[in-house]
C-alpha cells in the first residue's frame, strides 16, 4: 500500500544503503495549484513490448470514433486490447505506422534496426570498427536522440531527473547491444534502464523518510565532492584528444546533472505519495517478471506524480525478447513463438495471450495514472503514455503495420477516443505530432527524408 | 613473438591502431575495490550493464549516463563508509591523533594506489585542502571518507588515463611506465597493479618489450588471472545466461536452478582445468574428452556418480564429449526453453568460434519454422529451412552445424532418440577452411580445432578483449599478423597468446594525444 509521506528521524545510508539523490523535502510547502489543469506539468511515458503483434486480434472493431476491443459476435475470443476497453475514451489506437527508416542507413537485422529506430526514427550508424556489412553493427549506434529525450528537452523543466528509464529484464545482449537499448541522448549516448525496482526506489524515494537536517548535510557533502570531481574532469578534458574528450565530457555532463538536482529545492505535488517498497527480489528471475513490472510501474507513477521527472520509459525485456511466459503456462519463448505463430494455431493463441498480457499491464499503468488526482483532472490527463513495438509482425520482422497505442491527451492537446489507420505513414510523423502536442515547433523528427509533417488526425 | 622472421604486414614504424580511453568495467571496479580495501561487497553489482561487440569492455561503445554517475557516487559513498569504519587500518598513523602530516603521507601512499600513479604536487595540495575544509565541518573520519569519495569518482580512478611520455614522434608514443603497469594489470587480472608492478613502474622497468613480457608471464601465475580468464570465456562462449535460465517444466521436469548452477560450475571448472591444468590450447577447449560433475549433475546427465564431493573430473563413456561444444551450460543456453535450437547453436559456432556473422534474413520474408510435429525430430522440422531457396543460402551456414549437436537436448543432456526416433547427428560445414560433412559433436570439435579460421578467431576475440575495441584491418594488420603467427607457432596455447598480446604495437604503443 502506498502511504503518505512521514518524517523519520534516522537517515539511512551510512554503511551502504543508497540515499536518494533528489533529496525530497517532505517538509517544504506543497506546490499549490489553483485547480486548473493548465498548471500541472505535462508528462510522457514510453511503454515497450517486443516481437510485433497478431493484427487481426489486435485491431479494434467498429469505426474510427466508435470502436470496441471485444468482438460482440464472439465474446469468448481473446482479443489483445480487450483489457483497455474501459479506457478506450482515453486512447488513440494507431494502426499501420511504418518504420520507413528501415530502408535507410547501415544495418540489416530486423530486431537491430527495429529497436534502434523505434524511438529515434533515424538511421543506425556504424561503430568505429566500420563493420557495416555485419547484420548486427556490433559496435554501432543510432544517428540521433530518441523521442522521449526530444520531448524531455521541451518539458523537463527543473525536475531532478530529465528522464527516468526503467526495465523489466531489459538485459543487455552484449553481442547485439542495439537490440537491447532503447533510449538515447544522441549517437553512442545510451540511457540504460534500471532493472532493479528496489534500487530504483532507493534512488528516487529513500530521502522522503529522512530527517531534513541530515538530508541537508548529506546534500552539502555530495555537492562538495562532485565539485571537486568536476574540476578533475574539466582539467583532464582539456588535455585529451577529440574522441576521448567526448567521453569524458559526457561524463562531466552527467555529474553536472547530479549537482543540478542537488541544488534544486524540490517541493512535492499534491498527488505525491510514498510508493510501495519493492523489497529485495531476484529481479532477473523469469518468474518474477510480472512482479518486477508491477513494482516498476508503481515507481513510474509516483516519480511522475511527485514531479521527480516528466519523462519515463518502461522497457519490457528487449527486442527479440526471449522471455518464456511461464505464468501463462507457455513452453516456448516469446521470440521463438513469434516465428511459429503463422502456421501453428496453438502457438498463435499463445502469442495473442502474450500481447493481451502486455495490454493488461498497460491498463494497470493507465489506471494507476488515472488514480492520481491533479486539480480537476488526473495525472493521465496531463500525460501521453505510448505503447510501442519494434516490429509490425514478429514472424517477418515487418517494418510495416507497427502497432501503437497512446493513452492520455497531454492536457487536451490530443483528441482521444479514436482509432486511426495511418496507412503506412512514417512513424517519424507521429513523433512530430507528439512533439507539437508538447509544445515544440517542429516539422520533422529523426530522418527528415521520410517525414511528411505532423499526422493530420492528431 | 614475431622473432622468427619479418611479418609482411609490419613495417619499422609502430602502428598501434586506435587507443580509446577505457573506463573500469563493473567487473574491474569490483576487483579494484577488493584490492584496494579488501572490500568484497561487489559495489558495482548494480551498475548499468554495458558493452558491445560481445564484450563488456568495448571502450568505444560504452558511455556515461546520469544513471552511471549516480551509481558511481553511491558506490563511492558506500565503499568509503566501510573503509573508514577502521581508520587504524586505513591511515599510516594512530587514528586517535590524526594530524595533517599523517593525512598528507596517506595521500602520497594511498593516492598512488587509487589513481595508479603518483599524485602531482597540485593534486596533492588540492586533496589535502579539501580534507582540511571537510575536517573543520565534519571531523576527521568523515573528512577522510569524503576524500576517498572524491578519489573514487575522479576520472583518474574510473578511467585508465594515458598520455605516454611528453615527446612524440610520428604521432605514436610508447606507453608510459605507470600506464603500462595499468595496461598489464587490467588486461591480465581485470584489476589494479600489485606492489611488484608499481615498483617496476617506479623504477622505470616497464619500458622494454622484454620487461613487459616478463611481467606478463609472472602475472599469469597469479590467482587474479584465473578470474579474468573465466570472465573472458563466459563472454566469448556466451554462456553467462545459464545463471537463472528458465527451462520448460513439462519438457525438462528434472531441470531446475540447482542443475543450472551445477552446469555453471561445470563449465567454469572445465575451462579452468583446460587452461591451468591441461595443455591450455584451443584444441583442448574444443576436443577434451572430459568434463566435471557433482552428484546431482551426474544424476541429471545419467552418468556414474563422481568419486568425491563437489565438482569432480570425469571422462564419460558411451557418449560424445567435445570440450566446450558439449558443455551443458552452452547447450542449454543455445536452445529454446522446451527443445533444442539448431540455428542458435550453429549461429554460435559461426559468430563466436569462426568470427563470421551470417547475413540477416531478407526483410519481409516469412521466417516460419515448421510446426511442432510429435512424430518428427527437431532436425526434420528445421530441414524445411533449407528447402526454401530464399532461406537456404544462409541457413546452410548455420543449421547443419547445429544438427551435429542434436544428440544433446535443450537442457544439455545426451540423448540418442527424440520422440522415439533415432537422432541423426550428421552435419556439414560450409564456407570455412574445414568444409565438409561430419557426424556428431566430437567430429565437429576436431574439425574446428584444426581450423585456421577458428584459431585466428580466438586471437581476434582476445584482441578485442585485451584492447577494448574491435580491430581495424588496416591499422592493426601488423599486430594481428603477429598474434596469429605467434599463436600458431605456439600450438594455439592460450596463455602464450595472452603474453603475445602484450608484445604488439597495439599494446606497447599508443597514438600521441593531440590535445
Amino acid at each position: 500500500m502506498r502511504r503518505p509521506i512521514s518524517r523519520r528521524t534516522l537517515l539511512r545510508g551510512a554503511g551502504g544503503v543508497a540515499i536518494a539523490l533528489p533529496m525530497l523535502e517532505a517538509m517544504l510547502p506543497r506546490r499549490s495549484h489553483a485547480g486548473g489543469t493548465a498548471d500541472f506539468p505535462r508528462r510522457f511515458v514510453v511503454f515497450f513490448s517486443a516481437n510485433g503483434t497478431i493484427h487481426e486480434r489486435w485491431n479494434p472493431l467498429g469505426t474510427a470514433n466508435d470502436f470496441t476491443f471485444v468482438d460482440p459476435a464472439n465474446p469468448g475470443q481473446l482479443r489483445i486490447l480487450a483489457p483497455l476497453e474501459p479506457h478506450k475514451g482515453d486512447l488513440v489506437v494507431l494502426q499501420n505506422l511504418a518504420q520507413q527508416t528501415r530502408s535507410h542507413g547501415p544495418g540489416g537485422n530486423g530486431h537491430d534496426m527495429g529497436m534502434g529506430q523505434m524511438l529515434t526514427a533515424n538511421t543506425l550508424v556504424e561503430g568505429p570498427s566500420g563493420y557495416a556489412e555485419f547484420s548486427h553493427l556490433p559496435d554501432g549506434s543510432v544517428a540521433g536522440p530518441s523521442i522521449d529525450q526530444a520531448i524531455a528537452e521541451v518539458i523537463a523543466g527543473t525536475t531532478p531527473y530529465r528522464s527516468l528509464e526503467f526495465g523489466v529484464r531489459a538485459n543487455l545482449d552484449l553481442a547485439r547491444q542495439l537490440t537491447s537499448r532503447m533510449c538515447y541522448r544522441g549517437p553512442f549516448e545510451v540511457l540504460p534502464p534500471e532493472n532493479d525496482p528496489q534500487a530504483a526506489f532507493d534512488r528516487l524515494f529513500s530521502s522522503l523518510d529522512a530527517d531534513p537536517a541530515e538530508v541537508a548535510t548529506l546534500r552539502a557533502k555530495r555537492k562538495s565532492v562532485l565539485d571537486r570531481v568536476g574540476e578533475d574532469f574539466l582539467r583532464l578534458e582539456a588535455k585529451l584528444g577529440a574522441s576521448d574528450r567526448q567521453k569524458v565530457e559526457s561524463h562531466l555532463d552527467a555529474i553536472r546533472e547530479l549537482e543540478q538536482s542537488l541544488s534544486n529545492d524540490h517541493g512535492l505535488l499534491d498527488g505525491c505519495a510514498m510508493p510501495n517498497v519493492p523489497g529485495k527480489l531476484d529481479y532477473n528471475a523469469n518468474d518474477n517478471y510480472p512482479l518486477v513490472g508491477s513494482a516498476q510501474m508503481d515507481l513510474i507513477v509516483m516519480a511522475l506524480a511527485c514531479d521527480l521527472t516528466r519523462v519515463a520509459s518502461l522497457q519490457w525485456s528487449t527486442a527479440q525478447s526471449g522471455v518464456p511466459f511461464t505464468w501463462l503456462g507457455h513452453s516456448s519463448d516469446h521470440h521463438g513463438m513469434s516465428h511459429e505463430a503463422d502456421n501453428d494455431a496453438t502457438i498463435r493463441e499463445q502469442l495473442v495471450a502474450v500481447n493481451h498480457w502486455y495490454a493488461e499491464q498497460f491498463a494497470t499503468l493507465v489506471t494507476a495514472m488515472k488514480q492520481v488526482v491533479e486539480g480537476d483532472g488526473t495525472l493521465l490527463d496531463h500525460s501521453v503514455v505510448m505503447w510501442c513495438n519494434e516490429q509490425g509482425n514478429g514472424d517477418t520482422h515487418s517494418a510495416n503495420e507497427i502497432p501503437y497505442v497512446l493513452a492520455g491527451s497531454a492536457g487536451g492537446a490530443i483528441e482521444t477516443g479514436r482509432w486511426i489507420d495511418a496507412q503506412g505513414r512514417a512513424h517519424n510523423d507521429l513523433y512530430v505530432s507528439l512533439l507539437r502536442a508538447f509544445g515544440a515547433d517542429v516539422d520533422t523528427f529523426g530522418l527528415a527524408d521520410v517525414c511528411t509533417g505532423p499526422m493530420p488526425e492528431l | 613473438m614475431g622473432d622468427d622472421g619479418p611479418i609482411a604486414a609490419c613495417s619499422d614504424a609502430p602502428s598501434p591502431g586506435r587507443s580509446p580511453i577505457r573506463r573500469l568495467t563493473a567487473f574491474e571496479y569490483d576487483a579494484t575495490i577488493e584490492d584496494l580495501f579488501g572490500d568484497t561487497t561487489h559495489p558495482a553489482a548494480g551498475f548499468p550493464q554495458e558493452g558491445g561487440s560481445g564484450l563488456d569492455n568495448n571502450a568505444e561503445v560504452i558511455s556515461v549516463s546520469p544513471l552511471h554517475a549516480e551509481k558511481f557516487m553511491q558506490a563511492a559513498e558506500s565503499v568509503a563508509a566501510r573503509a573508514t569504519e577502521d581508520l587504524a587500518a586505513l591511515l599510516p598513523c594512530d587514528p586517535a591523533s590524526v594530524d595533517d602530516a599523517c593525512v598528507a603521507d596517506w595521500l602520497d601512499e594511498f593516492g598512488e594506489r587509487v589513481w595508479r600513479r603518483p599524485l602531482d604536487a597540485a593534486e596533492h595540495a588540492e586533496l589535502l585542502g579539501f580534507y582540511q575544509e571537510a575536517r573543520e565541518l565534519h571531523g576527521v573520519t568523515e573528512a577522510v571518507s569524503l576524500v576517498l569519495q572524491t578519489m573514487l569518482q575522479s576520472p583518474y580512478f574510473l578511467y585508465r588515463v594515458e598520455f605516454g611520455p611528453a615527446s612524440a614522434s610520428d604521432g605514436v608514443v610508447r606507453v608510459g611506465d605507470w600506464e603500462m603497469a595499468t595496461r598489464l594489470s587490467y588486461f591480465l587480472w581485470g584489476s589494479m597493479p600489485d606492489d611488484t608492478l608499481f615498483a617496476a613502474a617506479r623504477a622505470g622497468e616497464l619500458a622494454t618489450t622484454e620487461q613487459v613480457e616478463a611481467q606478463a608471464r609472472r602475472m599469469l601465475g597469479q590467482p587474479r588471472a584465473r578470474a579474468m580468464l573465466l570472465h573472458f570465456h563466459e563472454q566469448w562462449l556466451d554462456y553467462a545466461a545459464i545463471d537463472g535460465i528458465t527451462k520448460d517444466a513439462d519438457a525438462f521436469p528434472d531441470y531446475g536452478p540447482d542443475i543450472a548452477a551445477a552446469q555453471r560450475a561445470e563449465v567454469d571448472a572445465f575451462i579452468e582445468h583446460v587452461i591451468w591444468e591441461d595443455d591450455g590450447t584451443v584444441t583442448s577447449l574444443l576436443t577434451a574428452p572430459y568434463t566435471f560433475v557433482d552428484g546431482a549433475l551426474a544424476a541429471y546427465y545419467d552418468l556414474p556418480a563422481p568419486g568425491g564431493p563437489g565438482m569432480q573430473q570425469i571422462t564419460p563413456t558411451g557418449r560424445e564429449v567435445a570440450g566446450v561444444l558439449t558443455q551443458g551450460a552452452l547447450l542449454a543456453v543455445h536452445a529454446k526453453p522446451h527443445e533444442t535450437h539448431p540455428i542458435a547453436r550453429g549461429l554460435f559456432v559461426r559468430e563466436q568460434l569462426l568470427c563470421t556473422i551470417p547475413p540477416p534474413p531478407p526483410p519481409e520474408i516469412d521466417l516460419v519454422p515448421p510446426p511442432i510435429d510429435p512424430n518428427a525430430t527437431t532436425r526434420e522440422r528445421y530441414e524445411q529451412h533449407r528447402d526454401d531457396p530464399a532461406c537456404s543460402g544462409c541457413h546452410n551456414l548455420m543449421d547443419p552445424i547445429g544438427f551435429g549437436l542434436e544428440t544433446f537436448d535443450g537442457s544439455g543432456r545426451w540423448r540418442t532418440t527424440e520422440n522415439g526416433l533415432a537422432i541423426d547427428a550428421s552435419g556439414d560445414l560450409v564456407g570455412t577452411d574445414v568444409d565438409g560433412a561430419f557426424v556428431g559433436a566430437a567430429e565437429l570439435g576436431a574439425r574446428l580445432a584444426g581450423s585456421q579460421m577458428v584459431n585466428d578467431c580466438v586471437a581476434t576475440q582476445w584482441f578485442r578483449y585485451g584492447y577494448g575495441r574491435t580491430e581495424s584491418l588496416e591499422q592493426d594488420a601488423c599486430s594481428i599478423a603477429q598474434l596469429r603467427e605467434g599463436f600458431s607457432a605456439g600450438g594455439f596455447d592460450i596463455k602464450e597468446l595472452l603474453v603475445a598480446l602484450t608484445q604488439t604495437d597495439a599494446f606497447l604503443f599508443r597514438p600521441a594525444v593531440e590535445g
